[in-house]
């Protein structure tokens, strides 16, 4: 699995865009689960997973962002 | 479900969303700080970047509607 090894790590401007597209999706993804989580018994599960697809990416996009900008230093 | 979108960042832009906007500031501060926190922890201990990005946007994905479950709106 050389996928998984951490010497396919190199950090560019178009491997980061990629990166953030895959914490956008992943956070939505999460959010969703999460909303149906927390409030799937009170909403609804479909109206829940929306707004956690909303929420999700709050965190996760500029969170991603910000470690792979700090990454790109600490590399 | 588009027009919800946009409607909602007007009215958040208008500052007519939330009725705390520095508590919301800070919960969204909290997950993204344990977004990049994952990410950086993860990469350091050897995982390639998507694994790391992958599990940082899931975990912190997951974790934002927990925090912003109780927050009110205007």
């Amino acid at each position: 699995m050389t996928l998984l090894n951490a010497s396919t790590n190199d950090l560019n401007l178009l491997s980061g865009l990629l990166l953030l597209l895959l914490g956008l999706f992943t956070g939505a993804l999460g959010g969703a689960l999460g909303g149906i989580v927390v409030g799937g018994s009170a909403l609804g599960n479909e109206l829940a997973a929306m707004m956690g697809a909303f929420f999700g990416p709050v965190a996760s996009l500029p969170g991603v962002l910000i470690g792979l900008v700090m990454l790109a230093f600490l590399l | 479900m588009f027009d919800m979108f946009c409607n909602s960042v007007q009215l958040f832009l208008k500052g007519k969303l939330f009725h705390d906007l520095p508590k919301v500031a800070m919960l969204a501060g909290v997950g993204i700080g344990l977004a990049a926190a994952i990410v950086i922890a993860l990469v350091k201990m050897g995982c390639s970047l998507w694994v790391a990005v992958a599990a940082a946007g899931f975990c912190a994905g997951a974790l934002q509607p927990r925090l912003f479950r109780d927050l009110k709106y205007r």
